[in-house]
């Protein structure tokens, strides 16, 4: 099957006052019609400044500088082009992570999902956009989507903003749908049915989604992949089942180890020390100097990324070889 | 009904603060030493003075005369001139046409110049027009309008006599005294459209607005603009309040027959009442014009329309 969506060797860099850090690094993803994928990290190890470059919205001090996205086939980033805002609305939609700061004030939702209607969807009369906007808006599980369609962003709660956030992300039927920690802000009762509708909504409209999220528990809940992302890098790819199960990469079980849920019997371990500041000169892996398995090679080479299944890979030098569950 | 509890607040707030101006007018009229002595003169006897004090009901204790001041103002009279002999309310309709025709004039001149200025300054941050608004604002702020207004009648009018140095009647005699009293808004303006608008333009809601699709105009107009817009319009509204109760200094130096140069001469010919109500014309005219703000505040957002429910 060919893939909606192909990234090659990503890479971004933000400058700063006090120098210029690697946010994002060989970046490699592909993601396929249907596909629900969890793009895993703590804060800073770069997952949202990776899907925000995706669509060209990175902040003014931050640049692609290196790398190519593909879009139905289509090159829309490298080889001197650069169509990523194309993408924007029509064909990926995103939905962010506060939806009190991510909806206009001052404008009704109607007003905000007709906006985006307008922009992307020139074939449509206005009938047939107010007939778009009535069907999305009843599938988000409102009481009274006319009275959510009236209003402005401040007369809802925080879970029928996130709900109208996510309507004004799909209105214009785009195939791939970005969630940004989309449910991180909400209560946990809350966040479980936003969650549910974003997954229903993807799957049923076999649209593809990526959700960014640093809580593993709620992505393995979700995600048939995840991708794991420190100091900037994918170090882990694979079936939810297969990492959750069998993860390669020492950070991933490190991750793993953090939740009680899977933590079991043995005694729950956090990770020691913090991310990495990563420069343009950073040599070795970035995990490195966290990691308890680390021997003299790993902040020496770059470590190349390792296939291990054909839906299973990591960016360790020793995938599977080190004694990951004994000792540590 | 929203409406009428919008601004009801707002009425009771407007009337409050009018009634501590015309307080203040009252008392400060005569914290200046006696007027009755200030008319007639050093040289007046104490009989002359005492009738004075009488004819004006300036001899009555001072709760009194504040009472009666009140009464007087609430029959809507303005009392009479002392040095004209006419009602003050006849001398200031007779000016203030002259003071809204330059107000409005400067107003949208700064507001034509300025506004643009300020949105192009945030808009490329950094770059040349970021650096002529900065230098307009800091321009406009810090010189003296008297010295700006003396500079254009000796260019303008004087070495090239393209406009009229002063005086009124045609447009040409508008351009000069427009153009001086423009400068302190528009940099204001400019300077505060510019801040404004950069740090709506690095909100969530305009990234997510990119993210949507929307044309990089749209963004800019109907969702960045408009939340920007509320300081813009208090600055406008506090200036345009400013400009009409009085442009004492630049309707003086371009002889312009406005309220300013009604309070200066009142002022020099130590005519309290004249002086009293023109402050009490000013007064009301900055808390109509700051009325309208407030009003427009709940056009422009909704949450503070409904701030009053």
């Amino acid at each position: 099957m060919e893939p909606l969506l192909s990234v090659r060797s990503l890479r971004v860099e933000a400058t700063s006052s006090v120098g210029t850090i690697v946010a994002v690094d060989k970046f490699d993803l592909d993601i396929y019609p249907g596909d629900v994928l969890g793009l895993i990290g703590e804060s800073g190890s770069g997952k949202t400044t990776a899907v925000r470059s995706l669509l060209g919205l990175t902040e003014r001090n931050v640049r692609i500088t290196d790398g190519s996205i593909y879009f139905q086939g289509e090159q829309v980033l490298g080889g001197g082009r650069n169509d990523l805002s194309r993408l924007r609305g029509r064909h990926v939609g995103m939905v962010f992570q506060n939806a009190s700061s991510s909806l206009n004030p001052l404008l009704r939702i109607n007003t905000q999902m007709r906006q985006v209607l307008k922009a992307n969807r020139s074939d449509q009369t206005a009938s047939d956009r107010a007939t778009r906007i009535e069907e999305v808006i009843s599938r988000m599980g409102f009481q009274d989507p006319g009275r959510v369609l009236r209003s402005y962003p401040h007369q809802l709660s925080g879970g029928m903003r996130q709900r109208a956030a996510i309507a004004i992300a799909i209105v214009s039927e785009p195939e791939l749908v970005i969630a940004d920690e989309s449910t991180s802000a909400l209560d946990v009762t809350t966040q479980a049915e936003v969650m549910a509708l974003v997954r229903e909504l993807a799957t049923d409209m076999g649209h593809s989604l990526i959700y960014v999220t640093h809580d593993l528990l709620l992505a393995a809940e979700v995600c048939t992949r995840m991708a794991v992302m420190y100091g900037g890098e994918v170090v882990e790819l694979g079936p939810t089942s297969e990492v959750v199960s069998s993860p390669h990469h020492p950070y991933t079980l490190g991750l793993l180890r953090s939740v009680p849920m899977w933590a079991k019997k043995a005694p729950l371990v956090g990770i020691d020390g913090t991310p990495p500041r990563v420069t343009p000169g950073f040599q070795g892996c970035r995990f490195a100097s966290r990691c308890p398995h680390a021997v003299r090679e790993c902040s020496v080479v770059d470590v190349e990324w390792t296939q291990t299944r054909s839906d299973h890979g990591s960016r360790c030098i020793q995938p599977e070889g080190a004694p990951l569950y004994s000792g540590g | 009904m929203s409406f009428v509890r919008f601004m009801a607040p707002k009425l009771l707030g407007a009337a409050i603060t009018l009634l501590i101006a015309l307080s203040l007018a009252f008392f400060l009229a005569r914290a200046a030493g006696d007027p009755a002595r200030n008319i007639l003169g050093e040289f007046a006897t104490e009989e002359q003075v005492l009738a004075k004090q009488i004819e004006l009901g300036l001899d009555k204790p001072l709760p009194v005369q504040f009472v009666n001041y009140l009464g007087q103002l609430g029959s809507f009279d303005l009392g009479k001139s002392l040095r004209y002999s006419r009602p003050n309310w006849e001398l200031i309709v007779g000016r203030f046409p002259s003071s809204i025709q330059l107000t409005v004039v400067a107003m949208l001149i700064a507001t034509i110049v300025g506004l643009p200025l300020g949105v192009l300054a945030a808009l490329k941050e950094g770059r040349i027009w970021d650096r002529v608004s900065v230098f307009v604002a800091l321009f406009g702020q810090s010189i003296p309008l008297f010295w700006l207004g003396l500079m254009f009648i000796l260019l303008f009018a004087v070495a090239w006599g393209w406009l009229p140095a002063g005086q009124s009647g045609t447009w040409q005699h508008l351009v000069l005294p427009a153009v001086t009293l423009s400068v302190l808004p528009m940099a204001r303006i400019a300077r505060l459209a510019r801040s404004s608008l950069s740090e709506v333009l690095e909100e969530t809601y305009i990234t997510s607005a990119r993210a949507r699709g929307l044309r990089e105009r749209t963004v800019v107009i109907t969702h960045a603009l408009r939340n920007a817009a509320l300081p813009v319009v208090t600055i406008m509204g506090l200036q345009a309040g400013t400009l009409l109760s009085g442009a004492v200094t630049v309707e003086f130096v371009f002889a312009w027959p406005g309220l300013g140069t009604l309070a200066t001469q009142a002022v020099q010919f130590r005519d309290f009442s004249l002086v009293q109500a023109i402050v009490i014309v000013g007064a009301v005219s900055f808390v109509l014009i700051n009325l309208t703000v407030d009003l427009l505040y709940g056009i422009i957002d909704p949450r503070i329309r409904e701030q009053g429910s």
